[in-house]
């Protein structure tokens, strides 16, 4: 009973804190992440489809580099890559050096390698809608932009809810390796107390829970989408 | 005649004019020289085997499919086309085409119902966010349209819970519900079970009776004889033959559509 006190006292009391600031850093990348990445995936998605020739080449360059490349290189490639652009910049405008948010990069870069999966997954969702859908609302007079909000998006939503909270889950995870740029984010600081502590397989477990935990409140989440969809797509 | 009474009057432009259409996908000729008028108040069948172009007829009336050469004028409006690079042929102007399509309401063979919206939502989006009518407006005329498809009490169901014949009725009520000047109907039965063909007709049917203008691609050769005022025979993408019904299905000029008519007759 001691050994499980003084657990609970070194994982909570001692380490309660940082780790809870760790884990709200790691939900705020992935949250900053994939919204980035959606909004990235959406519209390189609508190239793919509908773009003229050069930018639909851009566009496939784009999903087969960031997809073809690990994403730890890419982190690395994008966070210390793009200070130097954004260094090179300010310098041709007469600024100093500038220090690059470690917190922005993170999202920035994630969700740069987010939008690439996300676009594929939002044109396979697309692609599942009956053309026959989309020409009617042509045949009423709706315009390109009216179809695809109003029934493009919505339509696919379910088509791709699979993909994108299998994204998800992985992007909580890939978040974690957004330390090697010296990001405080959940797993660096574990990595921290462990080492401090000497109780190694007290925080990578505690640590592990907490991943599990996330992963299950997110599993409910997407659930909840999933039955809203049902409403109108019956399962089959 | 005096100036209060207009030649319009008298000879009012066709609602639907159609001169001298081609189309081809690829080296494939589709439509060799189709001409198609409709005066309001006509229901015009088209009839013809699979493959004679009568579909693509249809489609090109509300550019669904742009036609290589020829006119359409929807009451008396030109619809411009251009060639793209490519070399195909494009509405000039996506505006005009728009504006010109909220007057043609489409029924389709696979109803294409928007899913993820109630029967009643189907029904006023686009009396509503393209039109403009006030939600209200829109849903009072989208209630009394269920009513004369006889579902009234499906408006909150999502189309994926009625059968086929259902779901082809609120797509006709879909398409009444613009208010449209003419509707077209493409094989509107084509894709139900027998047991369901009958609900649809009739609805078509009292369309017809009440006057709606109409052009109707089908199959249904009773049916089409019952209620059409033209109906045009369509071989290798030609009029082979145009008239009443009565010349169409009881005395045909052309050997090819007394044969066509005749298999039908004998299948049914």
């Amino acid at each position: 009973m001691d050994w499980i006190q003084q657990a609970v006292q070194t994982v909570i009391g001692d380490w309660g804190g940082a780790l809870m600031k760790g884990a709200l850093v790691t939900m705020q990348i992935s949250f900053g992440a994939f919204a980035i990445g959606l909004v990235i995936g959406l519209t390189v998605a609508l190239i793919k489809m509908t773009g003229n020739g050069p930018l639909r080449a851009l566009a496939n360059g784009y999903t087969t580099v960031c997809r073809a490349v690990p994403e730890l290189l890419l982190i690395l490639l994008l966070y210390y890559a793009g200070s130097d652009l954004i260094n090179a910049i300010a310098g041709l405008f007469g600024h100093g050096p500038v220090e690059v948010n470690g917190f922005m990069a993170a999202v920035v870069v994630l969700g740069i390698v987010q939008g690439a999966y996300a676009a594929e997954i939002i044109r396979g969702a697309v692609q599942a809608i009956p053309h026959g859908h989309i020409e009617a609302a042509k045949a009423f007079g709706c315009r390109r932009g009216f179809i695809v909000r109003r029934i493009i998006l919505p339509e696919m939503m379910p088509y791709a809810l699979a993909g994108l909270s299998n994204l998800w889950l992985v992007l909580i995870k890939d978040s974690a390796l957004i330390s090697v740029v010296g990001y405080n984010e959940l797993l660096f600081t574990t990595k921290q107390a462990a080492g401090s502590t000497r109780e190694y397989l007290l925080f990578y477990l505690s640590v592990a829970a907490i991943y599990l935990a996330v992963t299950l409140l997110s599993n409910a989440v997407f659930g909840r989408f999933e039955r809203n969809f049902s409403r109108w797509m019956p399962a089959n | 005649m005096p100036p209060d009474q207009p030649d319009v009057a008298t000879d009012p432009v066709p609602i639907i004019d159609v001169v001298d259409l081609h189309k081809r996908f690829g080296q494939h000729t589709v439509l060799d020289g189709v001409s198609l008028s409709a005066r309001t108040g006509d229901v015009i069948s088209l009839i013809g085997a699979s493959g004679s172009g009568k579909s693509t007829l249809l489609r090109c009336l509300n550019m669904l499919e742009v036609p290589n050469r020829g006119s359409v004028r929807i009451a008396g409006e030109e619809i411009a086309l251009k060639t793209n690079r490519k070399g195909e042929p494009i509405p000039a102007d996506d505006r005009q085409v728009d504006r010109i399509r909220t007057r043609l309401g489409m029924v389709f063979q696979n109803f294409n119902l928007w899913p993820h919206m109630t029967v009643l939502e189907n029904l006023i989006e686009v009396p509503v966010r393209v039109l403009r009518q006030s939600r209200a407006e829109a849903t009072e005329h989208a209630e009394s349209l269920l009513e004369k498809v006889g579902l009234a009490n499906k408006r909150h169901s999502y189309p994926s819970f009625l059968s086929g014949g259902q779901q082809q009725r609120v797509a006709i009520a879909r398409a009444l519900a613009t208010r449209p000047s003419v509707m077209l109907f493409d094989e509107p039965t084509s894709a139900l079970d027998p047991e369901l063909v009958g609900e649809v007709l009739k609805v078509i049917r009292n369309l017809a009776q009440e006057g709606c203008t109409m052009v109707l691609v089908t199959h249904e050769m009773a049916f089409a004889r019952d209620v059409s005022s033209q109906v045009m025979f369509l071989h290798q993408g030609r009029i082979e033959e145009a008239g009443p019904p009565e010349q169409i299905f009881v005395s045909p000029n052309s050997e090819r559509c007394r044969q066509f008519v005749t298999a039908q007759h004998s299948r049914n």
